[in-house]
């Protein structure tokens, strides 16, 4: 607030003194303590944290008296407890006996282990983790998972709704990572003639990621790139990396694999940029099409050029396009997975249960690491009538 | 593994450095600013030994990029070599070598930073 001095002549002269002077004795704020919790990351409590102590222990089952109660059939009653001992980082678990066991870090535990910060613990069909923090940090984190979780909802909304009539149909699963890895996709008829679907992964993590994806999204939904023929694929592909360089757009960069199909001919054309190949399988044919151009990632380099290809497709195959959240995995052994160890998931007879893109999701949770994927799963099927 | 970096300088003033473990995310936040001052900042040839790495990430080859690029506008140059099976069908899949050359091993790299 601005305020005019008092003039000389002012008789009125209302003076304040203010007088600042420092205590010697500085009020004693208590250092914040980290806190031991136990969060559920898998299963139908996930997100559910409670907090337990050296003086505090805690019991996890099924039953109601238990702290932690876990809805699940596989969990005994009483099935685990996990305790802390003053001013240690580690927990520690010790498993009442139960009948189908507690794994730590995959192994199933006999008495008593350490359970480190930020290890995982699995009962049944749930995986709990550890976490040694400052409640303050608890606490920012907790509103950056809120902030991504908005992200998440956002992108969601803008996915299309699956398609079940027609010669082309649609049906996808997406399951953003908890850090959202920037993954978008869509589908649209550009013409009676004419049907374009696509998959954008945006390099990176996090609501940056997920909002530059969106605005890819939003361009190519609503066919907004200038002098571009969305028919043609390496074009779409050559607009885009002139709209969206790096340099221009935080650094990042994204990979697309874009598709056209139109039924009169059955052909469709595709062109992707620093994505692995989206697969065709053909009725009654064993051995899936790799589809695949060569050409550099979107925002990497401004003179890139972009070529495309194009493949007839028989009646009753399916196309499916995904990003590389779906294979790269880490599994329960601890080793990394990659594309040649997921394809082979493609060639699976469908499920009755289930709808394809999930089928496939379950397979990879099967052979996954415990706990949340460590990146998004983009998984879009498209069969051609 | 954790990811890991050794920076050693080669004949002819060529920065080599060997890198280990998963490039993902936190691999390359442990990383990055050390290998942008290691490659960047000197302003020379840089080899960037990959076999040692187990996994590669998008944000990997991002920090590669800025790299290549930051070392292009000062008129030196980066290769890649060594990648394992996996990282190199990464590689591959995202068509790297049209803006960062990419050799098998090390003599190759070196061969490549005279071309």
């Amino acid at each position: 607030m601005n305020k005019s001095l008092p003039s000389e002549n002012d008789s009125n002269q209302d003076l304040t003194i203010l007088t600042i002077t420092r205590s010697t004795i500085a009020p004693k704020v208590a250092a914040e303590k980290r806190e031991h919790f136990l969060v559920a990351i898998q299963g139908s409590q996930t997100g559910r944290r409670l907090r337990f102590a050296a003086d505090h222990p805690i019991t996890v089952g099924r039953k109601m008296v238990c702290d932690f109660v876990l809805p699940d059939a596989e969990v005994s009653g009483k099935h685990c407890q996990i305790s802390a001992a003053p001013d240690e980082a580690d927990a520690t678990v010790t498993d009442l006996q139960s009948t189908n066991g507690t794994f730590v870090e995959g192994k199933r535990l006999i008495g008593s282990i350490r359970l480190p910060n930020g290890g995982l613990l699995q009962l049944g069909g749930h995986v709990l983790k550890h976490e040694y923090r400052l409640p303050s940090e608890l606490e920012q984190s907790l509103e950056l998972d809120r902030d991504l979780e908005k992200a998440s909802s956002y992108v969601k909304a803008l996915l299309p709704a699956p398609i079940r009539e027609g010669p082309v149909r649609t049906d996808w699963f997406f399951l953003p990572s908890t850090t959202l890895g920037g993954d978008a996709f869509g589908y649209q008829q550009l013409d009676e003639d004419t049907f374009a679907g696509y998959v954008v992964d945006v390099s990176g993590h996090g609501a940056g990621a997920a909002m530059h994806s969106v605005s890819v999204m939003n361009v190519l939904r609503q066919r907004a790139l200038p002098n571009t023929d969305f028919r043609d694929p390496a074009q779409v592909l050559h607009s885009l990396n002139t709209t969206f360089q790096m340099e221009s757009h935080g650094g990042m960069y994204f990979s697309i694999w874009y598709g056209v199909y139109e039924p009169k001919t059955r052909l469709l054309r595709y062109s992707s940029a620093g994505h692995h190949p989206s697969y065709l399988a053909q009725p009654s044919i064993q051995e899936l099409i790799p589809l695949q151009t060569r050409n550099l990632m979107i925002g990497a380099m401004p003179e890139a050029k972009f070529i495309s290809s194009s493949v007839e497709v028989m009646p009753g195959s399916v196309l499916y396009v995904f990003s590389d959240g779906v294979f790269e995995v880490v599994t329960k052994e601890g080793t990394q997975w990659g594309l040649q160890d997921f394809l082979p998931l493609l060639r699976r007879p469908e499920s009755a249960e289930v709808a394809e893109p999930e089928r496939l999701y379950r397979a990879v949770q099967d052979v996954a690491r415990p706990g949340a994927l460590d990146d998004d799963f983009s998984m879009l099927v498209v069969t051609f009538v | 593994m954790d990811t890991g970096m050794d920076v050693t300088e080669l004949d002819g003033g060529v920065t080599c450095i060997r890198l280990s473990g998963r490039l993902d995310s936190p691999g390359i936040d442990r990383i990055e600013v050390k290998f942008t001052a290691a490659v960047v900042s000197r302003a020379h040839n840089a080899v960037i030994d990959l076999s040692g790495v187990d996994f590669l990430a998008s944000m990997g080859i991002r920090m590669f990029i800025a790299s290549a690029r930051g070392l292009h506008l000062k008129g030196a140059k980066m290769v890649l070599f060594g990648a394992q099976p996996l990282v190199h069908s990464v590689l591959e899949h995202v068509a790297l070598d049209q803006i960062i050359p990419i050799a098998a091993n090390e003599t190759q790299a070196l061969e490549r930073l005279q071309g």
